[in-house]
């Protein structure tokens, strides 16, 4: 499974499971191929966002398409925080502290 | 004296104790981020040797800071004074400076931290020792249950904040352990993580 397709893959195979469809029965739900749903549900490849949605409104969900403000989250902060050196954190520090001033 | 509560200037701080030879481990919001947390702090956290040698020195530099009790009482610097005052906060013409001689859940302050202490290049010249990442977490760990034990609010939100430093400086040890083992330089970190 390729990593930028663990997400849509993740996604799919849960949206079909809650719905309780089996692949076979959202291939004929939503009019794909079964070994097509299969691929995107192992990440072999991803589906276009315009499919996904298609699909996982077949299974009876939605997702909402909206920009909103990345957040990296705790851990790539601190991954990204670890990259610096011990004076670069201190920089960083009054920086972000006259910023805020 | 002059102390604008504004006013933060670490490196000045720091290099004040430095010209006076005052031995100390940096603790508090500022050892945090220069081990890597993502928060904002107002000031500079020690925790000095009582050696009486030590404690002149630290009178000195206080002077060249002009220290000031942010209580506006009297300032005096001596062995029996700080071991009275758990927690002396000051203003001083580089910012806020708090003097902390047994942080929470140490003993012995200075001399327990410092077995874990290393010194970090921290820019123009200065390198402090700067308490472990697992003394710190250990710190935050029991200031929260300190806090716990007090009522209010305000004990409420700031226990919660420790709880939060704690968190974010297991998860540095838990990224530096996985760094370390990945370079098969495994180290004892001084608590389960």
């Amino acid at each position: 499974m390729r990593a930028d397709t663990v997400r849509s893959a993740t996604l799919l195979r849960e949206a079909r499971l809650r719905a309780g469809l089996s692949q076979q029965e959202l291939a004929e739900v939503s009019g794909k191929d079964r070994t097509v749903i299969a691929r995107y549900e192992q990440g072999v490849v991803a589906p276009s966002i315009d499919t996904l949605v298609e699909i996982l409104r077949a299974c009876g969900f939605d997702v909402p398409l909206e920009l909103v403000p990345y957040d990296s989250g705790p851990d790539e902060r601190i991954a990204q925080i670890q990259m610096l050196s011990p004076e670069r954190r201190l920089d960083r520090l009054i920086d972000r502290r006259r910023e805020r001033s | 004296m002059a102390t604008n509560e504004e006013v933060f200037d670490p490196r000045g701080l720091l290099a004040a104790l430095h010209r006076n030879y005052v031995s100390y481990v940096l603790i508090g919001g500022l050892a945090r981020v220069i081990r890597g947390t993502d928060e904002l702090t107002n000031g500079v956290d020690i925790c000095p040797s009582l050696r009486p040698r030590n404690v002149e020195l630290l009178g000195k530099a206080l002077e060249e800071l002009e220290a000031g009790r942010a209580d506006r009482r009297r300032l005096t610097v001596d062995e029996e004074s700080l071991r009275q005052e758990p927690v002396l906060r000051l203003r001083t013409s580089m910012g806020q400076l708090k003097v902390v001689v047994e942080p929470a859940g140490t003993r012995r302050g200075f001399e327990d931290l410092r077995r874990g202490a290393t010194r970090e290049h921290i820019g123009e010249g200065l390198r402090p020792e700067v308490a472990s990442v697992a003394d710190l977490a250990r710190m935050s760990a029991a200031l929260a249950h300190e806090l716990g034990q007090q009522p209010g609010r305000e004990a409420e939100r700031l226990r919660q904040l420790e709880i939060e430093h704690s968190r974010e400086l297991r998860r540095i040890m838990e990224a530096e352990f996985g760094l370390q083992r990945t370079l098969g330089l495994e180290r004892d970190f001084g608590m389960d993580i």
